[in-house]
């Protein structure tokens, strides 16, 4: 009899203790709920599934059948409930065009846009630091003056048109570099440098902010007038405080680079999920369409989520403010 | 940003720009702009020989003059821009006193729609709506306003937060004012700083977006141009005719450096964040 009790009990008080995860947990859960409801929707508001299906021509006897086949004459919370449980078990419909399964064609593009991002980001948050840092370093000097118009240029410069000006220069005039595809090295070139140069201005101006916030706290005071060495200072007190800041900008990242990747694998005709979300959209493949929204958004909810976590190891005062 | 505050020239010298842009813009076209004159496909600028000095920065593929598009282009991308900015900040503003008029629940739901907003990009929303509705100019600037309301929400409520506790709200309020009068009243010219600060950091980036838009061909829709629209039309024939692309993408780049010079210089000189 005393044992569900203390279990609910014991489970209560671990709850309560790490109430900040379990907030941020429930947040990401309704969120992922919000994006299949508005994905759900989006199909059924985009028109008559039979009408798209089967055309003008179709009769009544069809139509009937249609709804039957795919359970469109179910009341709508079980039209739900069963697309939730197929998205779940991977199942997202097929393609209208391509007549395949969108999960296949969706699995397939994963790479192409991987390999493209990753390095893409690791690269951009690399320099931005470093950039930053020594923008910090050199406060109110000329270094400093020129790094921040630099990254307002970078920051400035649409990565739609930046990307035309590259091929414009490397594959019309110069003849140098190939203008679309992902088949050698030598394709990644172009697109890697726009997306780096929007992406370390962001993170080249947030980290100059963030340090020179730190830089005129008390205890960085404290620590010259000790005579430590500014480097050492920047290195051992400056940066671990400023990774609280970084880290926040890397949730909201996140999403512009998922931005990024649908305009600059559009340019570049890149064959990952940016371009085919494009595509798709243009072409009113809806089951296309909504597997690439569900697949973008729960993996932004997901960064996000990994990212409030990490802010939780990371700076325990905010786990107790939250809670 | 003590690059700027030394340098105010740099300030001057984006906000005339942008003025010199609009005042182009609003000057009558050349030719219509939507006009086209099949035997005078891909003329070059008047730069380049083969020139015609009736299109000064040359026709694009149907003949139509550059010049007249790029004008038409200016006003209806920064009409967009502006108002997209303006209904974010209205419906941002509003949601944000809603919460602070109401605390509780209803603030608990509206700073939650402000978090999903904030976890999922624009591009996003925009083209999982786009799919589904037919894109007009009213849908656009409605988009670009619910983009960007979240960050209005956020910072109303927080301000109104404090400001509740100062002392000229407390003394409005001990003289029977309702909540809703001192929010909008006495709050709002007090917070308006922090507010027009927003919109004027808000501003390039709403700009990118309908470009980035337009560029893919999901934002402004023919016969009206945008300069996104221009550029995502012209970039086919970058191989024969350069200039259809790059023009337009000019005025974008320029304008938006602008609008970000006078975003920093204005949130440095308000001095809020």
């Amino acid at each position: 009899m005393l044992l569900p009790v203390m279990l609910f009990k014991k489970i209560y008080c671990f709850l309560i203790a790490h109430s900040y995860f379990v907030v941020k947990i429930l947040r990401a859960v309704i969120t992922t709920f919000i994006i299949l409801v508005l994905s759900f929707f989006m199909v059924r508001a985009s028109g008559n599934p039979a009408e798209i299906y089967l055309g003008d021509n179709a009769t009544p006897k069809m139509v009937e059948y249609f709804n039957k086949k795919w359970g469109l004459d179910e009341p709508l919370y079980v039209q739900f409930l069963t697309y939730f449980s197929s998205v779940i078990s991977g199942d997202m419909g097929d393609s209208l065009i391509k007549n395949r399964p969108v999960s296949e064609i969706i699995t397939e593009r994963i790479p192409a846009t991987l390999s493209l991002m990753v390095p893409a980001a690791a690269i951009s948050m690399f320099l931005g630091i470093i950039l930053g840092m020594i923008a910090a370093l050199h406060h109110k000097k000329i270094t400093d003056g020129g790094i921040l118009l630099a990254s307002i240029i970078g920051f400035s410069l649409p990565n739609f048109f930046f990307g035309v000006i590259l091929i414009y220069f490397f594959s019309v005039v110069l003849g140098l570099l190939p203008s679309s595809g992902n088949d050698s090295f030598r394709h990644y070139i172009m697109p890697l440098i726009a997306i780096i140069t929007a992406d370390v201005a962001v993170f080249t101006r947030f980290t100059r902010a963030a340090l020179i916030d730190i830089f005129e706290k008390h205890y960085i005071t404290n620590f010259r007038a000790l005579g430590i060495k500014e480097k050492r200072i920047l290195f051992l007190q400056a940066l671990p405080n400023a990774s609280i800041a970084l880290l926040t900008i890397s949730g909201f990242y996140i999403g512009s680079l998922v931005a990024g990747a649908i305009v600059t694998e559009t340019i570049f005709s890149w064959p990952g999920l940016g371009s085919l979300l494009i595509a798709s959209v243009k072409a009113r493949d809806m089951p296309l369409v909504q597997g690439l929204i569900l697949l973008f958004g729960i993996s932004i909810v997901a960064a996000n989520l990994i990212i409030d976590f990490l802010y939780g190891v990371i700076d325990p005062r905010i786990r107790k403010r939250a809670s | 940003m003590i690059f700027l505050k030394k340098y105010p020239l740099l300030f001057l010298l984006a906000l005339g720009v942008l003025v010199l842009f609009t005042v182009v813009a609003f000057l009558p076209t050349p030719h219509d702009y939507n006009h086209q004159d099949l035997l005078k496909r891909f003329v070059p600028p008047f730069f380049k020989d083969g020139s015609d000095f009736l299109y000064p920065l040359g026709t694009d593929h149907l003949g139509r003059d550059m010049l007249s598009r790029i004008m038409a282009g200016i006003k209806i991308s920064y009409f967009i821009a502006l108002s997209g900015t303006f209904v974010g900040a209205v419906i941002g503003t509003l949601l944000g006193f809603t919460a602070v008029r109401f605390r509780g629940i209803v603030d608990e739901i509206i700073m939650g729609m402000v978090d999903t907003q904030a976890s999922l990009p624009f591009i996003i929303i925009a083209i999982a709506l786009l799919s589904v509705i037919e894109s007009s100019f009213l849908v656009i600037v409605v988009l670009l306003g619910v983009a960007g309301w979240e960050k209005y929400a956020r910072l109303t409520r927080g301000l109104s937060l404090s400001a509740v506790t100062h002392g000229y709200a407390r003394a409005v309020s001990s003289l029977g004012a309702s909540q809703g009068r001192i929010l909008f009243i006495h709050i709002l010219p007090n917070i308006s700083s922090a507010l027009i600060v927003n919109m004027t950091l808000n501003f390039p980036g709403t700009m990118i977006a309908e470009s980035s838009l337009s560029f893919l061909g999901l934002g402004i829709q023919p016969p009206l141009v945008s300069l996104g629209r221009l550029l995502g039309e012209g970039r086919v024939y970058l191989l024969t005719a350069w200039w259809v692309t790059v023009f337009p993408g000019i005025v974008i780049f320029i304008s938006t450096l602008a609008m970000t010079i006078i975003g920093d210089w204005v949130r440095d000189r308000i001095g809020t964040e």
